[in-house]
């Protein structure tokens, strides 16, 4: 930073000079501070692997085995032949019922979100504002009624139970409204003098100016699918469940079993990991979109 | 509570006669058209693939009966089974376990098997434990069939009690405390009751006594063999405080405080990882917890019966699942409920329950526990005990008796209230549970 | 697409309510039923279905389902009752929670976001790591950090054991019980809000600390008098999204503690969906989840207000 103005006065110059080492050491300092966080914040993950590739007779062997002295793979055998883990059947659960979730979330959030933000109609305040006083209501005060509705449409161990009952949520339209509301007006003028109708212009300029907050809203869609438990772990059993409500029986079954156990626990992150490498910026994205701006 | 997980497989071996017990006068009491029935099974494990066996040796030996089995882990079963039969779309029988048969009985959801019924399927109660049946009755009204029986049990270090000096598994009181206390040194050699002990530093010792549910169903036993109870006799009330419970409470807890035989703060978790790891030689719990401790190398363990540690008998703790027949809509083809009931009946037979056992539970009759077959299995040893196990049910507020019990026995060990607060405190919780339940029964 | 603007705006051909242009005044309409339907099965209906169980002793099988008024709101605030001690207690226990975690996680995802806003080698690979276990699901964050402080065999007390430390009994003493639970947690949900923070600090502009530089600014007083006076909006809404989500708490004490010891990490939730689902008490459950969601309203209602601030339509 040799911004030209600091020659000005030599005694800024030397304060410059120190504070500039001083930047050099607190870089360094920083850096190594932040490498031990970090250390703290893999070492349980550290662990959950190590404890998974140990044979069950070294899980709990005094004194503690740091490391997996003698490596095997036998515990992931163990969950994914169990009959009480179908732990692919559940992999293709949550996949199924998370992707179809999203898709019709961003769907249904999208049209309605346009409908309001561009279109003029009767109650559309009304409407607007009935949704998104839905948000002050937590999602759990529904969890009791909703749950008695599954039972009484049949939906228990369905994938309608995970797939409908939170696509009428509120908030990806609140979200998709206030980015379709800041779409200039004189792109779309430009298709509607072309003939173009409302669906056109949806299609044609809406959704393809809002691309960011389209994949933001999926990604965030698709992971809070894909790590949602309470209502799984309620609507969804046995083979019907999702892989997190499954690994919750799952531990049930094998309490004390730690290597199948952390075998279970490290199948069901895997996917989670591997899918925030591929969206993490839109998830860094998204969080700053959906969180604030001032 | 951990329970459901019945996958302990029994070392067998090829010595197992797989029809060791005759086919004892097995006719089908069911000769009408040929119907289909669905069963719920909610039992995980190897107990399913041996269900699953069974049902297709049924459906082989039985042209005109079909049966259509399903795998709802057991507690699905317990949540849906009200609306499904509310809805009409109930299975034709299924499995509960025993804390949730009476109470869906008076609801209204299953049927109670009336002697008629028992008669038409052929069904011969007297073939039972008396425990197991009792535990799905009530009021004069039977509403299950026992299908398998678990219980607690004394897990033992064969190499570490040989190496304390004790040559067999105890079976009273003294011998009980006299092999634990052999077991236990601290980290310096020093055995309890020397100058210098550390109680809070053992190297080895006798027991884990745990909280939660497994400290309190040890207790629990203790107060059974006092012969107290946590209910009174006729009308099922909660009685906590009364001189047999603060004797279990205080002698269960003396292990650790008084006795120094446990260390303190123990949970089941840690009680079982002592145990794998070889440094506690008994390990107080149910019978399920063994497939934990086979897969431990190095582990040479035996299965005793609970050692007498109360002041009157040898009673254990029990559990046990049953066989029900959930209501049905009225037109319900009385066919589909002969068909069931002779399924239920020859799903019970002794030779069945044999096979069955090999899942990892035990017998549900005396005629199964004394089959030879057994005798070369670590769990022979238990079955001579089978005639103690008192199950734990037999009304129907028994989870929120439980659910106080524990409670209270949280707060006893943990040291938070004196014994005798801890059982009156939950005795006062389980006394409004159970107002609040009969209200929802009657 | 031409772009002559002085063209005259041609009309939709034909009109009529069974049409599908934009002249039919119920097309707009049509964009809304998809969601607007979902919304009012799923989200309304519940709701309002949850008032009738709540005033009704409601079971699945009977027939009947009379109408008790109050009386399951009633009973939470009855001593007698068996749902006052236990209500009350997981009240408390999950406002306990809230009180130790929320500070922990503002402070400490603030902490983080400082230490990284600014270039340090490896930036983006911290940025990951802090974030990472946030896209874990509480089941797996509950069960490994069970393991993480067993009593017996957890890693935890294997480096206090290998520092020469007694072990810790976390897992059954009351009061340690939350250590497990607000690492987890810390762990869990701390690079959510780190990077809200690292972007409402890209935010700030670098002139104002160049002109503090100038004036020989400490670093404490640039913080001080820059950055947090231009982070509260930020903090504000951190503060009341970690209140809201630490009032849900659930997996983290189901998994890792179970409620224990002696019922001193009773999350309401928990004993909400035990009510419900072991004790088959719907209407108790019902009636107890709308108190919660008034004692919530207040933070509610503040998040709210922060995003229809929003409306406005800045953009």
């Amino acid at each position: 930073m040799a911004a030209p103005w600091v020659s000005a006065a030599p005694r800024t110059r030397a304060a410059t000079r120190t504070r500039r080492r001083a930047h050099l050491t607190s870089s360094t300092l920083r850096f190594v501070l932040l490498l031990l966080q970090a250390i703290i914040f893999l070492a349980p993950v550290y662990w959950m692997i190590a404890t998974s590739l140990k044979p069950e007779g070294d899980t709990v062997a005094q004194p503690i085995q740091w490391y997996p002295h003698s490596p095997t793979l036998e515990n992931y055998a163990r969950v994914l032949t169990s009959p009480d883990s179908p732990v692919v059947r559940w992999t293709l659960n949550s996949a199924f019922t998370s992707l179809a979730f999203t898709f019709g979330t961003v769907l249904t959030c999208s049209l309605a979100a346009y409908a309001i933000a561009r279109l003029k109609f009767r109650g559309r305040e009304a409407w607007f504002w009935f949704i998104l006083s839905s948000m002050m209501v937590p999602g759990l005060t529904t969890l009791i009624p909703s749950f008695i509705m599954m039972l009484k449409l049949g939906w228990i161990d369905t994938y309608h139970a995970l797939i409908w009952p939170s696509m009428g949520g509120a908030f990806g339209v609140f979200m998709l409204r206030q980015f379709f509301t800041g779409i200039p007006f004189e792109l779309e003028e430009a298709a509607r003098l072309d003939g173009a109708n409302s669906l056109q212009v949806f299609r044609h300029v809406i959704v393809p100016l809002s691309k960011p907050a389209l994949a933001t809203l999926t990604v965030f869609t698709f992971l809070g699918a894909w790590n949602s438990v309470i209502w799984p772990l309620y609507v969804v059993h046995g083979d019907m469940a999702t892989l997190p409500a499954g690994l919750a029986s799952f531990q049930g079954i094998y309490a004390t079993t730690y290597g199948t156990l952390m075998a279970g626990t490290t199948l069901t992150a895997l996917p989670a990991l591997v899918a925030y490498l591929f969206a993490q910026r839109y998830l860094e994205e998204g969080l700053t979109l959906t969180g604030l701006k001032e | 509570m951990k329970k459901a997980p019945l996958t302990f497989a029994l070392a067998l071996g090829a010595s197992f006669g797989l029809f060791a017990l005759a086919q004892t006068g097995y006719r089908s009491s069911y000769t009408g058209p040929r119907v289909e029935i669905t069963f719920w099974n909610g039992q995980s494990g190897d107990n399913r693939k041996y269900i699953d066996e069974l049902v297709k040796r049924y459906n082989a030996s039985h042209p005109n009966v079909s049966v259509r089995v399903t795998t709802p882990p057991g507690d699905t079963i317990a949540q849906q089974l009200p609306a499904l039969v509310a809805g009409g779309r109930a299975p034709d029988v299924t499995s509960l376990i025993e804390t949730m048969t009476i109470p869906n009985g008076l609801r209204g959801v299953i049927e109670e098997f009336t002697p008629p019924l028992l008669k038409q399927g052929n069904i011969d109660r007297a073939r039972f434990y008396p425990a197991l049946w009792n535990g799905a009755t009530y009021g004069g009204k039977s509403y299950g069939v026992p299908v398998y029986n678990v219980a607690f049990a004394m897990f033992y270090n064969k190499d570490l009690l040989k190496k304390a000096g004790v040559s067999r598994a105890p079976r009273t009181r003294d011998e009980f405390l006299r092999a634990a206390q052999a077991c236990t040194t601290d980290k310096a050699g020093r055995k309890p009751g020397q100058a210098g002990f550390d109680s809070r530093n053992l190297q080895t010792w006798g027991v884990g006594v745990p909280n939660g549910f497994f400290g309190a169903t040890l207790a629990y036993s203790v107060l059974l063999q006092n012969g107290g109870n946590s209910v009174t006799e006729k009308t099922y009330d909660a009685r906590f405080d009364t001189p047999e419970a603060a004797q279990a409470f205080g002698f269960v807890g003396d292990l650790v405080k008084r006795y120094n035989v446990s260390p303190t703060n123990m949970t089941e978790d840690s009680q079982q990882a002592a145990f794998r790891s070889g440094k506690q030689c008994f390990s107080i719990t149910g019978t399920w917890v063994m497939v934990n401790y086979q897969g431990q190398k190095g582990l040479n363990f035996g299965v005793a019966p609970l050692p007498q540690l109360g002041g009157k008998s040898k009673t254990a703790w029990g559990g046990s699942g049953y066989l029900v027949l959930p209501k049905q809509r009225p037109g319900y083809d009385p066919n589909k409920r002969a068909a069931a009931l002779d399924f239920i009946n020859w799903f019970t037979l002794p030779e069945n329950n044999l096979y069955f056992n090999q899942g990892g539970t035990m017998p549900t009759m005396p005629v199964v526990a004394k089959d030879k077959s057994y005798d070369n299995t670590p769990l022979a040893e238990l079955f001579g005990g089978l005639n103690d196990v008192q199950i734990e049910a037999g009304f129907p507020w028994v989870d929120q008796v439980r659910g106080a019990w524990i409670g209270a026995w949280d707060n006893a060990l943990s040291g938070k209230k004196d014994i005798r607060t801890a059982l009156r405190d939950g005795e006062t919780e389980a006394g409004k549970l159970v107002n609040q339940a009969r209200k929802n029964f009657r | 697409m031409s772009l002559s603007l002085n063209r005259p705006r041609e009309r939709p051909r034909r009109g009529g309510l069974l049409a599908l242009n934009d002249a039919n005044p119920l097309v707009p309409y049509l964009y809304l039923l998809p969601h607007g339907a979902l919304f009012l099965a799923f989200i309304v209906f519940p709701i309002l279905f949850g008032v009738y169980v709540s005033t009704h002793h409601y079971d699945p099988v009977a027939t009947t389902q009379p109408f008790v008024g109050l009386e399951y709101y009633r009973q939470l605030f009855d001593r007698q009752s068996p749902q006052f001690d236990l209500f009350w207690l997981a009240m408390r226990n999950t406002a306990l929670f809230v009180v130790l975690s929320v500070p922990l996680l503002v402070a400490y995802s603030l902490a983080l976001a400082l230490q990284l806003y600014r270039p340090v080698r490896g930036r983006a690979f911290f940025r990951a790591v802090f974030f990472l276990p946030g896209v874990l699901s509480w089941t797996v964050v509950g069960v490994l950090w069970r393991w993480l402080f067993d009593n017996q065999s957890g890693l935890v007390n294997a480096v206090l054991t290998g520092l020469g430390q007694d072990t810790i009994p976390f897992l059954t003493t009351e009061g340690l019980a939350w250590v497990p639970i607000l690492a987890a947690t810390v762990w869990a949900s701390v690079g959510f809000n780190m990077t809200v923070y690292l972007a409402a600090l890209s935010g700030i502009s670098q002139s104002l600390y160049e002109a503090a530089d100038l004036d020989g600014a400490t670093s404490w007083a640039k913080f001080r008098y820059i950055t947090w006076p231009l982070l509260s909006p930020t903090t504000l809404f951190v503060t009341v999204t970690t209140v809201l989500a630490a009032f849900g708490l659930f997996f983290q004490s189901v998994f890792i503690t179970n409620a224990g010891p002696n019922r001193s990490t009773l999350s309401v939730i928990q004993y909400l969906v035990s009510e419900a689902f072991t004790n088959v008490q719907y209407s108790s459950a019902a009636a107890m989840s709308f108190v919660f969601a008034g004692v919530l309203l207040v933070f509610t209602a503040v998040q709210f207000r922060l995003m229809i601030r929003d409306i406005g339509g800045r953009r």
